[in-house]
């Protein structure tokens, strides 16, 4: 996409002459110039449909009144907005509109913030003269969370246009015609779940779209509104939590569509719209538990905390600090990491100790694959705005879903996006070239992709995406799950920045040096990124040496510690490694071997079950602080205005400190912030107070020192291609795959969410699965090394023959039970049982 | 006594005339071998547009016009889409010329695609027509089989495929831009202009939408050229006209006539006249979506300026003839169920305007009538009027317009005596 200055037109509305962009509609400009035009149908995100006629206008010398919405302005166009024959028509539309629109505003959840009532209040007349039948018909659902009324349905088609041409899931089609049209889904929801589908709430301008989850919960005048940030995935989504009576009746978004396009553009996903049930869940742990002959009681926060007290204190006398390990999950603030890792070095004074459950080893060249997650990213605007999006090993609207629209909307601006992947997914609907490569030999790919873009002419394999790459100027690079969730992550990290700089350089060869070439990768955790920064902020309070010296500490092998005894006690914080750690048998080897383990969560959820006490925490809504998302922008979460009978981070911790005598921490947000923002120069320019709504991206333009001749270091080191030949009896390379609505504590939690579970089965190409004579739904058994899982059988062609494919986060089956930190790539065997 | 004129209908009557050696026998495709070997695209477009050939589909657009909005160094392929979606309650010509006479619209949608530069034809029939489709089917097949479509027609190098596609029964899908969003596929709703269907058509690729008969009148022209033709009708509606005569005459059926003949000649000459003797009470001139005329209208001359001079529409020459026994009301009733039916539901004035006329009607016949009825009929009407989507909702208009402005002392009839029409009326329900 190329930007273009734009030009500008001369208009006239109402007698004010205006000078507007070329190439806008009439209903657009007349907002600019403040002047409000009514319309239903039209919408910030959709194309325009001209089916309501309530913007109808004047155009000297049209014979015809003509929409707003549909009209783009020419120079020198005289526009009447406001006269007799306009509000007239106004009039008569509003009537149309309201002839078979029940007068239910009082019992309709969009009372209050309906736009059909306020601009009858505005525009319309107060008597109807309609005497007739109105058509009733039975509401329906639309899905498990929409409910659909078809009286109420005005036909302004909005829904079905945001499935044709936002989500592209085609939830909602219109049945039959004229007047009897109706609304309607076009799938039973034990198809494929939308993941879009709660924006038709917001999206429908009457009640005929709204929330099952949220039905009959309040008035939109009775709720009190706290801004604050999606905690579910990468993104970051602005968010409104919506409270009355004490608890938490929905979540919305934050952002104008199109006008606060600077993230979400008002777009939100199911999961991160629907999925706040676990907050008022029965499920919730609001007393600590404690362990006793192996049976959790509940106990005052005292004895728990005097309990975890003692425990941690005599570790520390008895062994050192070194024998006390925590491990925290991805989607702490920023503000808890900074105390935890104070905590950890000078009150606890162990090493031991890591932040989020992302990247799992970073042994091999640590410096240079922290420099690129520090200083390679691109913001969204940038990725937006670029040449070239590729998608590598990232199925964008799984992993995170308002990031892959975002990229779709750059897409039909003109930006060309491309695929690199081992099977085939949605999100490369929109991709001009889809590159495959074999499932586990993604580092052996990347050798020969480099070797195409050095001779792009040469009819190699990957020439196509070669090509592409050297096309363009500006290059986004975004790589997910299927790279990052995997024991060679950092491998694989380390071979898109060889990729990045063998095009960097054959362009610069080429006397056509890149703009910029930016490598972001998607992690799970809503702070993933925050995470990273302290676990490694040697690298920007520059004592980048530091981190060259000594390795951090991995979460591997702290497990690895733990396994050997040399823990004494295990700290958890949020965090579920039985499920996310690729290693199972590592996990619980480290859980048996630490003498005490401390679980710090809102569930008992599989790993906090193993602990011997469980210390419950106030969950996101009740917390401030900030988050880092994708693109590091640095984001404020605000709490709700109620109270919480568990502490939170902060407070627990600053309590525990004191059952040990070993000082304070403060137990405020701002304070620690302020605190972070001293001693980080890249943030010194910032205060708690002054991080703005849609927060601030952070860009690191200097290197630290030494990483100069980075190209040079990149170019020369070798990638470990590993052992990638399968072994003869385990033939299938296993994928295991990052699904949005994977069956976490909080989803498990919320009664709605159950019918969206995704498929706990294993899926193989047809043309193996004919070979092994297996047939769909089949029971098999997967088998490795390491263990095996029990699934049913289904055949895909999106697989790539040779690999098979398994939801990653299935508690009754977890796939992490095939899988080990050491391996290579995860070799499998499937047979029938 | 007059004449039909016959240009479209010349062969009307030949035995086993949609077989192509028949056809061929009685010259046809030869105007195909004049364009192609003998005259330049742009020839051809000059041809029809001296000719003055008006679009025969309801908007008499100049047809030869039309084709020169395609334009020409497109890269990428270009449609033509006939237009055989005749639902226009009162016209049937167009099925009858594909039934009677289906290489006659195949060559000249050759003619056509020659002259646009277009890749590929689509005929778009309606879906009622099964025999029409059947014929058009089996003519294609003869035509590619003699190397009229396919590669290298004629030897000229130009090439063109065509592909007959049904419509699923929806009278909105005649309108131009529904038609296409049928053919793509999607619901029959219309589309917004601009952009226009000449670039932006099918698939957003250029597109010429013509109707059958226009295409149809196309070969004629080639054959005998365009003064021959403007030698029929008037100085601005130059040509012959074919038209379906229904109703309360003694011979419906579809006549061609030039341009400006008295329609009291078409009527009497051709149609035989009111049936039984009885007097007229009013027509409709051009499909039922024209305001209705009064024998006082019968001198008018059949062409656009004077239909429209007359308050009416020309529209696409189905003429609908009420005996004085006729009941106005019910008249009115059941072409408002029509549109109210037939209405796509994509805009609001249209979707819930016709509804709402139509359950006026209802009333009125079951004899709930009442007088503020007449002027609230007039005000929907007033609302639909130019604000609608597409022409559809001012089709429906003209129909309940006329009768209240011809025929009020009949709906006070009913209103004032309660009077209740023979059976009594279910309200339009759902489903």
């Amino acid at each position: 996409m190329v930007e273009v200055p734009q030009k500008l037109v001369k208009i006239t509305l109402d007698g004010r002459e205006l000078s507007v962009p070329e190439g806008i509609y009439l209903l657009e400009a007349a907002r600019l110039a403040g002047i409000e035009i009514p319309a239903l149908c039209n919408h910030a995100w959709l194309q325009p449909l001209g089916a309501c006629r309530m913007c109808l206008v004047r155009i000297e010398g049209v014979d015809k009144l003509q929409t707003a919405c549909s009209t783009q302005v020419r120079d020198g166009m005289v526009v009447i907005t406001e006269s007799d024959e306009i509000k007239r028509a106004r009039e008569q539309m509003l009537e149309f509109h309201l002839l078979n629109h029940p007068l239910e505003c009082p019992v309709c959840d969009k009372g209050g913030e309906c736009l059909l009532q306020d601009l009858t209040e505005r525009h319309g007349l107060f008597t109807s003269r309609y005497v007739e039948e109105k058509l009733a018909g039975e509401d329906s659902l639309l899905n498990p969370f929409l409910r659909i009324s078809y009286k109420r349905c005005i036909m302004c088609q909005r829904c079905v246009r945001y499935c044709e041409e936002i989500s592209g899931d085609h939830l909602a089609v219109v049945r039959d015609r004229g007047a009897w049209s109706e609304i309607t889904a076009s799938r039973s929801f034990s198809e494929v779940p939308s993941r879009f589908s709660g924006n038709l709430i917001e999206l429908c301008p009457v009640g005929a779209i709204t929330s099952i989850p949220f039905r009959f919960h309040g008035r939109a005048w009775e709720l009190t509104k706290t801004r604050t940030v999606c905690n579910q995935c990468a993104v970051g989504c602005n968010v409104e939590l919506h409270t009355r009576l004490g608890k938490l009746m929905r979540i919305v978004p934050a952002s104008e569509p199109g006008v606060d396009a600077q993230l979400d553009n008002g777009h939100l996903c199911d999961r991160g719209r629907f999925a706040y049930g676990w907050v008022q869940s029965s499920e919730r742990l609001h007393r600590p538990l404690i362990k006793r002959d192996g049976e959790f009681a509940p106990a005052t926060w005292d004895e728990a905390e005097k309990l975890v007290a003692e425990k941690l204190t005599r570790a520390i006398d008895e062994y050192g600090g070194d024998a006390v390990a925590v491990l925290a999950g991805n989607s702490l603030t920023n503000e808890e990491y900074m105390a935890l890792r104070i905590i950890a070095h000078r009150h606890v004074g162990t090493t031991n100790f890591f932040l989020g459950e992302d990247l799992f080893d970073i042994s091999r060249y640590p410096l240079l694959l922290l420099h690129s997650l520090f200083f390679d990213s691109a913001s969204l605007a940038e990725t937006m705005n670029g040449d070239l999006i590729v998608l590598v090993g990232c199925d964008i609207l799984e992993e995170a879903p308002v990031l892959g629209l975002r990229l779709e909307e750059a897409v039909r601006k003109g930006t060309t996006l491309v695929s690199f992947a081992s099977y085939a997914t949605e999100s490369e609907r929109r991709a001009s070239v889809r590159a495959r490569y074999p499932a586990g030999r993604f580092v052996d790919a990347v050798e020969e992709l480099i070797v195409d873009v050095a001779s792009p002419s040469n009819d190699g394999k990957y020439a196509a995406l070669a090509r592409s790459l050297l096309a363009a100027d500006r290059v986004s690079l975004i790589y997910g799950q299927e790279l990052l969730w995997h024991p060679r992550a950092s491998e694989h990290v380390l071979a898109l920045m060889k990729l990045k700089y063998a095009v960097k350089s054959k362009r610069e060869a080429e006397g056509k040096p890149m703009s910029h070439f930016a490598l972001n990768p998607i992690f799970r955790g809503a702070n993933s990124i925050g995470a990273v920064v302290f676990n490694h902020l040697e690298l920007l309070t520059g004592r980048s040496e530091e981190i060259r010296d000594k390795v951090r500490a991995s979460m591997k092998s702290i497990l690895q510690k733990a396994a050997e005894g040399k823990v004494k006690v295990l700290y958890l914080v949020g965090i579920n490694p039985l499920m996310t750690f690729p290693d199972r048998k590592l996990v619980q080897d480290a859980v048996a071997g630490a003498d005490f383990v401390v679980a710090q969560d809102h569930f008992l959820h599989e790993t906090s079950r193993e602990a011997d006490v469980v210390l419950p925490t106030a969950p996101w809504p009740f917390k401030g602080g900030t988050f880092l998302n994708f693109e590091w922008r640095l984001q404020k979460l605000n709490p709700v205005d109620l109270v919480d009978d568990t502490p939170t981070e902060l407070e627990l911790w600053n309590r525990l400190l004191i059952a040990m005598r070993r000082g304070s921490h403060s137990t405020e947000p701002r304070s620690v912030f302020d605190e972070i923002a001293r001693v980080t120069p890249p943030l010194s320019h910032l205060t708690y107070d002054s991080i703005p709504p849609h927060g601030s991206v952070l860009d690191f333009t200097l290197p630290p020192e030494g990483l100069a001749d980075i190209g040079e270091r990149v170019a020369g080191l070798r990638l470990e291609a590993g052992r990638c030949e399968p072994r003869e009896e385990y033939p299938f390379v296993l994928l295991p795959k990052t699904y949005l609505f994977r069956n976490s504590p909080r989803l498990r939690c919320t009664s709605w969410m159950e019918p969206v579970k995704p498929p706990s089965w294993v899926q193989m190409h047809p043309a193996d699965s004919k070979r092994l004579n297996l047939e769909e739904e089949q029971p098999v058994r997967v088998e490795s090394p390491h263990g095996s899982i029990d699934l049913e059988l289904r055949l895909s062609k999106d697989i790539t023959p040779g690999s098979v494919l398994v939801n990653n986060y299935s508690p009754e089956q977890p796939v992490n039970r095939l899988l080990g930190v050491d391996d290579d790539i995860f070799a499998v065997r499937v047979v029938p049982r | 006594m007059l004449q039909e004129t016959k240009v479209v209908t010349e062969l009307a009557g030949t035995e086993g005339l949609r077989r192509l050696e028949v056809y061929e026998a009685h010259g046809g495709y030869g105007a195909l071998r004049k364009a192609l070997t003998g005259m330049k695209p742009q020839e051809v477009i000059d041809e029809v547009k001296r000719s003055g050939l008006r679009g025969k589909g309801g908007a008499g657009f100049p047809a030869g016009l039309k084709w020169s909005f395609v334009p020409r160094d497109h890269p990428g392929p270009k449609y033509l889409a006939a237009n055989a979606d005749e639902g226009e309650p009162g016209t049937f010509k167009d099925r009858w010329i594909i039934e009677e006479n289906p290489h006659l619209l195949i060559e000249g949608s050759i003619i056509a695609s020659y002259a646009a530069g277009i890749d590929h034809a689509y005929v778009y029939t309606r879906g009622e027509f099964f025999t029409a489709r059947r014929v058009l089917l089996g003519a294609i097949k003869e035509a590619y089989a003699r190397g009229y479509l396919g590669e290298n027609i004629l030897g000229s190098g130009y090439a063109l495929e065509m592909t007959v596609h049904s419509g699923a029964g929806s009278y909105e899908c005649g309108e131009e831009t529904a038609l296409l969003t049928s053919l793509e596929g999607g619901r029959g709703h219309p589309k917004l202009k601009p952009p226009f269907p000449a670039t932006h058509g099918a698939w957003g690729r250029p597109t010429v939408i013509n109707n059958v008969e226009t295409l149809a009148t196309v070969p004629s022209i080639i054959n005998r050229g365009a003064d021959w033709y403007r030698s029929f009708g008037t100085e601005k509606s130059p040509g012959v006209k074919m038209v379906s005569i229904s109703g309360h005459v003694e011979k419906p059926g579809n006549y061609e006539i030039p341009l400006g003949t008295p329609v009291r000649m078409i009527l009497d000459d051709l149609g035989g006249g009111v049936w039984k003797g009885r007097e007229l009470k009013a027509f409709a001139p051009g499909g039922s979506s024209t305001p209705l005329l009064l024998p006082g209208n019968l001198d008018t001359p059949y062409d656009y300026e004077s239909i429209a001079e007359a308050g009416s529409m020309l529209g696409s020459g189905g003429i609908i003839v009420f005996d004085e026994t006729t009941d106005m009301v019910r008249v009115a009733e059941i072409l408002t169920r029509f549109y109210a039916w037939e209405s796509c539901g994509k805009c609001t004035p249209c979707r819930e305007g016709t509804r709402w006329m139509l359950q006026i009607y209802e009333r009125i016949l079951n004899g709930g009538g009442r007088m503020e009825d007449l002027d609230l009929l007039l005000d929907i009407c007033e609302g639909i009027d130019s604000k609608s989507f597409c022409p559809f909702g001012d089709a429906a208009l003209g129909i309940v317009r006329s009768t209240i402005q011809h025929f009020r002392a009949e709906y006070e009839n009913y209103i004032r005596k309660h009077k209740v029409y023979k059976r009594k009326f279910m309200p339009v329900r759902h489903h």
